[in-house]
């Protein structure tokens, strides 16, 4: 079980595996392509009606927006003109970011340092924790802790914020002890300088104990005589983590790694961030996804945030694919 | 049942290791080392609870007496929250909420995700490869802020409740779950049914469902929850001056954002207030959490990592 669940969490597991083990339909298996579709109509009919109003929604939702933020990106979209009939300036709009756009290497520089804190950084808490918790002797205090840890993944980001604004408003809790303490008033939320690891912290609050669940599951299938033959051999109870615990959920652990590089340039939330946004604070948390609403909707920038936008979601496939690939030939881990 | 077994027996070994374990030295000292750094996050995780409920209960006086951390208030009070219910706009604002989180992971995981789960997972289906890609493309590729808007104005969802609905009806990641879930029925039990003549409906209805209720419940809750939470859509997607389509989320994010001095006079109670709509919100997922908690551990991340 345990060697197959490896394989699986390393290999395949994710993707979609083959249907080795599905059965075979009663009748007798059609051949050509067209014999495959009438075969398919007569027996499905019903799953095909079934399944339409999805595919409808995600077609005119999913893709018509992707295929016109491509249309959008390449001609200078004003509300006069309209879609049609606005000029078409080719790779212009992609000039126009890198030379002209104002504030987009800080953007630009915004999203990886943010990116980097965010979702690098809050790789490793999970994975601490989930460390802390398998290892525990008690079961009921595990138990325990899971219930509280996990509930404030379910709290929305403005319940978050109404928490961080509880703590460290001007009339907060944290920064009326403080002032209390030493007679200063701190600034959290309007300081640039604290606004990133303010950030930093509560999306750590919100996600470090859901994002244990992954990391446990697979910690079950670590086979348990393992830990019983090192412990004769001597393997104390720190070593142990980084001896069997950790190899142990290497594919789990390295499928995370792929998502974490991929999200470099696309990550970053921007619920979160939009909420802490304020004037103060505004050129330190500004990034490419702030950046698309804030300007794009308020000030109707609609082709350079498509360009930006697309330029956006391509970086972050070549970024997905290629850390895939090394990760791939490195340790033979894939996301399919 | 297979696995059952296997997990209790599981359970009986890691017991007996711990009890063998419990009499060494160094393992003491990690239980009491990580037993307290645990404690530290836990108090960490639902401190902040604590202190917005506990400010929502606060009368004024008290507010400005005591200031810095604090547990429970000395005398609670509902005050702030019969001020808060007083105004309209919050009951309609939770209608809506309510609405929304019923309706959408209703007509979205139901009807759609579980459907096309299980038409991905069926074997001989035409056309599965196209759709699996059809899905997994838009798992990969988003379409940007400013197209979905413009997309949703040329449809005609704009400041109408469906836009809370329609464009996620299908979800890439959920019913790809679905699909992983479905796969792992055992094969005899379909090909008995197949065999006795049950169509597809009936396979999905009566044996699908009961089978893999854990992951049905656990993703309808999921559902609920995030429909529960957006603020996001509503605010790109409706008109602010349309109170009887703004959620719940998004009024308390105007409500956060409300000055506490509004014109000359200064507003009564104004952090109680704000404590209050925050408590209304948070309050519907604290009291339904416990009844889905059994399922979160075996129900989502464990039918896509093993059988």
């Amino acid at each position: 079980m345990n060697d197959d669940f490896i394989g699986r969490a390393g290999g395949e597991g994710f993707a979609e595996t083959g249907s080795a083990s599905r059965v075979k339909r009663l009748e007798l298996k059609p051949k050509t392509p067209l014999e495959k579709f009438k075969w398919s109509v007569k027996n499905y009919w019903f799953i095909y009606i079934c399944i339409l109003p999805g595919l409808i929604s995600m077609a005119i939702y999913s893709y018509g927006p992707m295929i016109l933020q491509i249309w959008l990106s390449f001609i200078d979209y004003n509300f006069a003109d309209g879609l049609w009939h606005s000029e078409f300036v080719d790779f212009g709009m992609f000039r126009y970011i890198f030379t002209e756009m104002p504030d987009f290497w800080n953007i630009l520089g915004n999203t990886l340092w943010f990116n980097v804190l965010d979702t690098v950084l809050g790789f490793f808490p999970p994975l601490a924790l989930a460390v802390i918790l398998f290892h525990l002797n008690s079961d009921i205090f595990r138990k325990f802790s899971q219930t509280i840890l996990y509930l404030p993944h379910f709290f929305s980001w403005v319940i978050v914020y109404g928490i961080a604004y509880a703590l460290l408003s001007e009339t907060g809790a944290l920064t009326s002890l403080l002032y209390e303490l030493f007679g200063y008033r701190v600034e959290f939320l309007t300081n640039p300088n604290a606004i990133v690891p303010i950030l930093y912290v509560f999306s750590v609050w919100k996600e470090v104990g859901w994002g244990t669940i992954i990391y446990l599951a697979a910690m079950q299938n670590i086979d348990t005589t393992l830990y019983e033959a090192a412990e004769v051999d001597g393997c104390g109870p720190w070593r142990r983590i980084f001896v069997i615990t950790l190899p142990g959920i290497r594919g789990i652990i390295l499928y995370q790694m792929i998502f974490v590089i991929g999200g470099i340039f696309t990550g970053g939330n921007t619920e979160e961030i939009l909420l802490f946004y304020s004037d103060a604070t505004r050129h330190k948390i500004e990034t490419i996804n702030t950046w698309l609403y804030n300007y794009g909707m308020g000030y109707f920038e609609y082709s350079p945030a498509a360009a930006l936008s697309l330029m956006q979601s391509l970086l972050g496939m070549i970024l997905v694919l290629f850390a895939n690939k090394w990760i791939k030939t490195k340790w033979g881990v894939s996301i399919w | 049942m297979e696995g059952k077994i296997s997990v209790s027996r599981r359970a009986s070994i890691r017991f007996k290791k711990m009890c063998r374990r419990k009499f060494r030295k160094d393992e003491l000292g990690y239980q009491i080392v990580t037993g307290t750094v645990l404690f530290i996050l836990l108090v960490l995780c639902i401190y902040p609870l604590i202190y917005v409920i506990g400010a929502s209960l606060m009368t004024e006086e008290e507010w400005i007496a005591r200031g810095g951390l604090f547990l429970f208030p000395h005398n609670p009070t509902f005050a702030a929250y019969a001020d808060v219910f007083r105004e309209m706009d919050l009951y309609k604002s939770i209608l809506v909420s309510i609405g929304r989180s019923l309706v959408g992971p209703v007509l979205s995981v139901v009807f759609c995700n579980m459907v096309f789960g299980y038409a991905l997972s069926l074997d001989n289906l035409w056309g599965k490869r196209v759709l699996s890609v059809f899905v997994f493309v838009t798992m990969v590729f988003g379409g940007g802020t400013i197209p979905q808007y413009l997309i949703r104005d040329y449809t005609g969802l704009l400041n109408s409740f469906w836009v809370f609905v329609i464009p996620i009806l299908l979800g890439g990641w959920s019913s790809l779950l679905f699909k992983q879930t479905f796969l792992g029925t055992p094969s005899s039990i379909l090909e008995s049914a197949r065999m006795d003549g049950a169509s597809e409906l009936q396979i999905l209805v009566r044996i699908m469902l009961p089978m893999h209720m854990g992951t049905v419940v656990i993703m309808i809750f999921m559902g609920a929850v995030g429909q529960w939470n957006s603020w996001f859509d509503a605010m790109l997607y409706i008109d602010s001056n349309n109170a009887d389509l703004i959620p719940l989320q998004l009024y308390l994010k105007n409500y956060l954002a409300q000055s506490t001095e509004s014109g000359t006079a200064i507003v009564q109670n104004a952090e109680a207030k704000k404590m209050a709509v925050a408590v209304v919100g948070i309050l519907p997922i604290v009291l339904a959490y416990p009844f889905f908690l059994k399922y979160f551990t075996k129900g989502v991340y464990m039918g896509a990592v093993k059988e």
